[in-house]
C-alpha cells in the first residue's frame, strides 16, 4: 500500500474495531486518503478565493473543472501537497483573470465561451478519458462510457451556465471564469499539461534533493 | 448501550468509506490534481 501514514493508521483502526477483512484495509485507506485530500483541496481553494475577494468566480472555476475531471481525467502531480498548492492557487487565479477579462473593452466573453467550448469538446472527444498509472481505466466499455459522460457533462454545464447568467448582473465574469476552467481542463488532458506537471514535480524534487 | 452505538457508528463509517472508494474508482480520477493508487480489487 502506498498511502499516507494517517490513512493506513485510520484504516487499520477501523478494520480492528469492526472485524473487517484485511482486503478491506487497503480500500479504506484509499477512501480516507481521497476524502481528506479532497476536503483539504476544497478548503484551501475556498479560503484563498475568499481572501482574494473572488470566491464566486473561484467556485465556478473549481466546480466546472472538477466535474469534467471526474469523467475526463487529466494530468496529476505525484505529491498530494503539491496538488493542494496547485489546486488552491490555480482556481482563485482563474477567478481573478476572469474578473479582469470581463472588464476589458472590445472583448466579448461570448466569443471566449464559444471558442473554449469548441476546444474543450474537441479535446474531450479526442483524448478523454486520460487515466494515470495509479488509476488505470482498463475496460474499453468503461473508457467509452467515460468519454460519453465527459461530453454530456460539458453540454449540461454549458446549459447550466446559460441559465445562471440570465439571473445575475455579473454574467460576464461568470462566463469568462467558466471558459477559463474549460481551457484549463482541456490543457491538462494534453501532453503539454502532463509536461507542466512533470516540470513542477521535477523542480520540487530537485529542491528536496539538494 | 454505548458500546453498541460506537460499533454501529464505526460500521456505518466503514460502509460510507467503501461506497466512496467504489464511486471514486468508477470515475476517471478524483477532482484534485493528485491521484492516490486505486486498490487492485477496485480497478476496472
Amino acid at each position: 500500500m502506498s498511502y499516507l501514514g494517517y490513512s493506513i493508521k485510520f484504516a487499520r483502526f477501523l478494520v480492528s474495531k469492526t472485524g473487517q477483512s484485511q482486503e478491506k484495509e487497503e480500500i479504506l485507506a484509499y477512501a480516507v486518503e481521497v476524502l481528506t485530500l479532497n476536503l483539504l483541496n476544497i478548503l484551501c481553494t475556498v479560503f484563498l478565493g475568499f481572501l482574494l475577494g473572488v470566491l464566486q468566480n473561484t467556485l465556478i472555476c473549481f466546480f466546472t473543472a472538477s466535474i469534467l475531471r471526474l469523467f475526463a481525467g487529466g494530468a496529476h502531480s505525484n505529491s498530494p501537497w503539491r496538488c493542494t498548492a496547485i489546486t488552491a492557487l490555480i482556481f482563485p487565479l482563474m477567478g481573478i483573470t476572469g474578473a479582469k477579462l470581463a472588464l476589458l473593452e472590445n472583448f466579448s466573453v461570448y466569443i471566449l465561451l464559444i471558442l473554449s467550448a469548441l476546444i474543450s469538446a474537441l479535446t474531450l472527444y479526442r483524448l478523454a478519458p486520460v487515466d494515470s498509472p495509479s488509476a488505470p481505466v482498463i475496460s474499453t466499455t468503461r473508457r467509452k462510457r467515460l468519454k460519453t459522460l465527459s461530453l454530456t457533462a460539458l453540454a449540461i454545464l454549458i446549459c447550466l451556465l446559460l441559465i445562471i447568467v440570465q439571473y445575475t448582473p455579473a454574467f460576464g465574469q461568470y462566463i469568462a471564469c467558466f471558459s477559463l476552467a474549460l481551457l484549463w481542463n482541456a490543457f491538462i488532458l494534453t501532453s503539454f499539461g502532463h509536461l507542466l506537471f512533470r516540470i513542477i514535480d521535477q523542480i520540487f524534487n530537485k529542491k528536496r534533493g539538494n | 448501550m454505548m458500546k453498541r452505538l460506537t460499533c454501529w457508528l464505526l460500521s456505518s463509517g466503514v460502509a460510507a468509506l467503501v461506497f466512496l472508494a467504489n464511486v471514486t474508482s468508477a470515475s476517471a480520477c478524483v477532482f484534485g490534481h493528485y491521484q492516490p493508487e486505486v486498490p487492485k480489487s477496485l480497478q476496472k
